[in-house]
């Protein structure tokens, strides 16, 4: 089931949509305006933009790695705290969409982000419990979640193709479902190795998503 | 002059009534949800949805936990469109199967 999945994963088409030349420039981006208060505001808001929904998105990851690790090591206590933590950062998720897309975005991003979440957790639970059928059937819901996503962002932004976000959202997918593997198989040297890869996979989305809300919104993010 | 001043206000009068019910019976679905999430129209009426979404959606009767199923219709993709007729008054709930968050409500008077 791993294999086959990881083949529906597109990672050409992330190639082509981050490009090396974009995350260099960015970052450097990033760099002035650290080093140069006096920069323009418009880059300075940019910079935000994609700062915060950095942060906010590899927290996603680290909260997410902790609510399957305590699920599956049945620390309870631990997962619910971490599972609450994890729902926070989805609504703090929801308000960085809706502060630019509205409010009725924000209210139809929340379910739609919550329910990929629904998902991992039941691959957790069914890794927990030994059973493949539901395993493989969450794997399944994550796909086709992508797609999802995927549609949602571009009706949001038409800067981000659906399939190109979806493949996106697949690789996130697989980069977590390692690091849940690796908890349930006890693991812990690959967990965390593999948590760290999972969070820095998401600037490929992050970075992605500001440049295209910037380029959506010039005005938004000048002066 | 002056009568044709009055036939052509008139013509702008209608055609703008027109738009107006164009538009009252028409609800776009974008950005996963359903817009206006309310209408209100005369009984008799047929409504259309259109996606805008690249996604498929449905438009369901009833809840989630409790389809009424007076209609289930496929919008399947960007463009499509589906409608229903709502010859009687009352309140109809709906909502799309594939993403259950989103509802919407036509009141039929």
């Amino acid at each position: 089931m791993t294999a086959s999945f990881k083949t529906l994963v597109g990672i050409a088409g992330i190639a082509a949509f981050v490009g090396a030349g974009c995350s260099q420039s960015m970052a450097s981006h990033d760099a002035m305006a650290m080093a140069s208060p006096s920069m323009s505001s418009s880059g300075t808001k940019a910079a935000a933009l994609r700062t915060t929904l950095n942060n906010l998105f590899a927290e996603h990851v680290w909260l997410a790695g902790a609510a399957t690790g305590a699920a599956l090591g049945g620390r309870d206590a631990d997962f619910k705290a971490a599972a609450a933590a994890l729902d926070q950062n989805s609504v703090a998720i929801a308000k960085a969409i809706g502060s630019v897309y509205g409010s009725d975005a924000e209210q139809a991003f929340l379910p739609l982000w919550r329910k990929h979440i629904g998902f991992a957790v039941d691959y957790t639970m069914g890794v927990a419990a030994n059973d493949r059928a539901k395993a493989d059937k969450a794997v399944n819901d994550l796909v086709g979640y992508s797609q999802d996503f995927g549609a949602f962002l571009q009706s949001a932004n038409p800067n981000l193709p659906k399939s190109v976000v979806a493949d996106l959202v697949k690789h996130h997918v697989v980069t977590l479902k390692t690091v849940i593997d690796a908890q349930a198989a006890k693991d812990s040297e690959k967990a965390y190795a593999a948590l760290r890869t999972a969070a820095g996979h998401m600037q490929m989305i992050a970075d992605p998503l500001a440049e295209a809300i910037v380029k959506q919104f010039p005005d938004k993010f000048a002066g | 002059m002056k009568l044709t001043g009055v036939a052509i206000g008139w013509a702008i009068a209608v055609a703008a009534a027109t738009t107006a019910a164009d538009a009252a019976t028409g609800i776009n679905v974008q950005l996963f949800q359903f817009r206006p999430g309310t209408i209100a129209v005369n009984a008799g009426t047929r409504v259309t949805w259109t996606n805008h979404d690249e996604i498929e959606h449905t438009v369901t009767a009833g809840v989630p936990a409790k389809p009424a199923g007076g209609f289930d219709l496929a919008l399947g993709g960007q463009g499509a469109t589906a409608s229903a007729d709502f010859p009687t008054p009352g309140t109809y709930t709906y909502f799309c199967r594939r993403h259950q968050h989103m509802r919407g409500e036509v009141k039929v008077n």
